[in-house]
């Protein structure tokens, strides 16, 4: 049994994190000192509060049991009042068996009704105690967008892991110099202000909008291409920009198979890029609306110096990796490369080569940000025992009785997350999967395994989205074709039921492409990933895997169309498993039939 | 191949295709799309486009957008096939498309 600890443990230093404005600082500061004063000014305050975050962080590694209920604690404290409170009676819990016995497990739906409250008046109180400070638009990976609710405190903590720790762990391991330097950021920002007063996006487009007058310091994307208006290639406004530099220190994405879609444009469009940076020009085939190409036109200027020097390295070709060769002093890049994302990794291999160190966000979502690297290079991450009170259950089990804490979790054993976050949801099943692969101190080191509901699951035989990866990652190894994306349908309309693969090549040559090979090697590459299929289909209760190959800029094309119909740009990610008629009407209706004449619309049923 | 004929009347522009909207024709209808920038209303006729890949979906998304908040755009007469890839992609939840 545990009790509140009231112990020798690090202290929190987010509450007065919250309470001073940065963005506010920065503006009176900025009055009186040149852009370049300014700059070297960020630099320092960046460096400063970089090591504050890592050191503080370090030090709670040494005691997250701790650490993590004196959280639960004050959390329960802060919302015993609130209606979700009273009602799971916040003022009797003294121990964590208290917490677990008179709090349910709960899923967003508990919490719908008080937040689409918040999120039409304003009127925060049904949610607790804090104030909320802005609602996150979710990338709705398992459904609708939904809003996530922040509050300063939740805020608070994203800045200081997002950023501060960030900055404190680079640093710390490449010096500070490493980061003295321009950076390439693909964050693209859409916010809005619901009926009741507040902010609602990615909370990553609040952050950066709190420094829209800044960002030409920090960034070399023109602001044209951070909060894009309806209708603009950003990948041309991004690539050019930070092309005409030859001092960028950091990739930065969201996600890594944005930077991956952005060497590809550069690669397929550097000739008019090239020609643009020389003349100072915009090329007329580059969407954009009248006003934005004006605005984004005063901001070029002719450099036919760097236009010559790119040239020189692109005619030199793709086959030797880019990016060193057009920005020698990228130090590292930054972005969600693992789990789900690693096959994009990959794949930008062949423009980053294997020399720039990846800092690879830990694990987070629109709940929280719950982990962070230790190191740079390394997909594995150490859970931040400030972030969230944490629950493990063992993956399989369903008694949510029996969840364990931060220290109980054995490294090689996988556990379904159960969170308490920072703003006022309890026992919240974030029905994620996490693998412990070890101890950092004397907390766990996690790999983010899967989403449990993001499988293919026809038969009993859960197929997770990261072995269809790999699968899909082999069948172009094996193949001899670079992919672009994939999808996956579990046809259960085709007897014995089937998977069935999407592949969207990169310039495929049409000539060279075996379809009933790949057939084959999906077949094979889905057996050895998932040892149930290998069984399942011997005993035929799988039909053998059939692929398909997708049109050019599907992929594209199904982000264009999130993005028309709304969504905020940073937040769409791929569609590995058809799990709508939606999705299933708009993939199937793009595969290539003129590349495969196999096709034929009835074989899809 | 793809032929493209710009009919201009007044602030109106009306782009008739002729042929096939895929990767390779795609950015000769994004060039025509450019042109036309400025005008007040915008109409793609595409009675004799007989194929329109994800390329050429991505130029009529943009044709769309380019003319959001500036003036009327509409598909115009797509064929059976074409308004089948425009329904299952969700387009005819997007754009006005005249049959």
């Amino acid at each position: 049994m545990t009790d509140h600890v009231e112990g020798k443990v690090p202290q929190n230093p987010a509450a007065s994190d919250a309470q001073a404005s940065t963005a506010d600082q920065m503006a009176a500061a900025m009055a009186a000192l040149s852009p370049e004063q300014l700059m070297a000014m960020m630099m320092q305050k960046c460096v400063a509060e970089g090591h504050e975050t890592y050191d503080h962080f370090m030090e709670t590694l040494d005691h997250p049991r701790e650490v993590n209920e004196r959280l639960l604690f004050e959390l329960i404290e802060s919302a015993r009042d609130g209606e979700f409170g009273r009602a799971h009676h916040f003022d009797e819990i003294k121990t964590i068996e208290d917490f677990k016995r008179l709090v349910p497990t709960t899923i967003y739906d508990d919490y719908a009704g008080q937040v689409f409250h918040a999120m039409e008046t304003g009127d925060c109180s049904l949610l607790g105690g804090e104030p909320i400070v802005h609602f996150a638009e979710t990338s709705g990976t398992m459904g609708n967008p939904k809003g996530i609710p922040y509050t300063q405190r939740a805020a608070a903590h994203f800045n200081r892991f997002g950023s501060n720790y960030l900055f404190g762990l680079i640093s710390h391991e490449l010096g500070a110099e490493a980061m003295d330097g321009a950076r390439l950021s693909l964050t693209e920002c859409k916010l809005s202000t619901l009926k009741g007063g507040i902010t609602y996006g990615a909370f990553s487009s609040k952050v950066i909008s709190g420094f829209r007058d800044f960002l030409p310091l920090m960034m070399t994307s023109p602001v044209e291409a951070t909060f894009p208006e309806l209708g603009t290639d950003t990948r041309y406004l991004h690539a050019r920009f930070a092309l005409v530099h030859a001092d960028i220190v950091e990739l930065a994405a969201g996600f890594i198979s944005t930077l991956l879609d952005l060497m590809r444009y550069i690669e397929d469009n550097w000739e008019m890029l090239v020609a643009d940076i020389g003349a100072g020009t915009i090329d007329e085939s580059v969407r954009m609306p009248d006003e934005v190409r004006a605005s984004v036109q005063a901001k070029c200027v002719a450099d036919p110096e760097r236009a010559a020097a790119l040239r020189e390295q692109f005619e030199r070709g793709f086959d030797h990796p880019i990016v060193k060769r057009i920005w020698p002093r990228v130090a590292v890049i930054t972005s969600i490369s693992g789990a789900g994302f690693a096959p994009y990794t990959e794949r930008l291999r062949r423009y980053i080569g294997f020399d720039i160190p990846l800092y690879y966000f830990g694990y987070i979502a629109s709940e929280g940000m719950f982990s962070v690297p230790v190191k740079l290079d390394d997909p594995t991450s150490v859970l931040i025992p400030e972030a969230s009170y944490f629950e493990f259950l063992p993956l399989g089990e369903t008694d949510y009785s029996q969840t364990i804490g931060i220290e109980d979790v054995q490294p090689g054993c996988e556990y379904e997350v159960v969170i308490s976050n920072l703003s006022g949801f309890f026992r919240y099943k974030m029905r994620d999967a996490i693998r412990v692969v070890g101890t950092y101190k004397k907390t766990p080191i996690i790999e983010f395994l899967c989403r449990i509901d993001q499988t293919v699951n026809m038969k009993g035989e859960k197929t997770t989205e990261r072995v269809l990866s790999r699968v899909a990652d082999n069948v172009a190894a094996r193949c001899g074709f670079e992919l672009v994306d994939y999808s996956v349908y579990p046809n259960l309309d085709h007897q014995p039921p089937r998977y069935e693969f999407l592949f969207e090549l990169f310039h495929p040559d049409a000539a060279a492409l075996d379809l009933d090979a790949i057939d084959k090697v999906a077949d094979e590459e889905l057996r050895v990933g998932n040892a149930d299929m290998q069984d399942m289909r011997e005993w035929g209760d799988f039909a053998p895997t059939k692929a398909f190959v997708l049109q050019e800029q599907t992929s594209q094309l199904w982000r264009d169309m999130r993005v028309a119909k709304g969504a905020s740009p940073n937040q769409i990610k791929p569609v590995h498993i058809i799990d709508t008629p939606m999705k299933r009407n708009f993939f199937y209706m793009l595969i290539d039939r003129e590349l495969d004449g196999r096709a034929a619309e009835g074989e899809q049923e | 191949m793809l032929e493209i004929k710009a009919v201009r009347e007044g602030d109106v522009v009306e782009l008739v295709a002729t042929g096939r909207l895929d990767t390779l024709t795609a950015p000769d209808l994004e060039a025509a799309v450019k042109e036309a920038g400025g005008a007040k209303g915008l109409f793609i006729d595409l009675t004799d486009v007989e194929y329109v890949s994800s390329a050429g979906l991505r130029v009529l998304l943009m044709a769309h957008m380019q003319m959001s908040g500036v003036g009327d755009f509409a598909l115009r007469h797509p064929n059976e096939y074409v308004t089948r890839v425009l329904e299952s992609t969700g387009f005819t939840d997007l754009l006005t498309i005249e049959q």
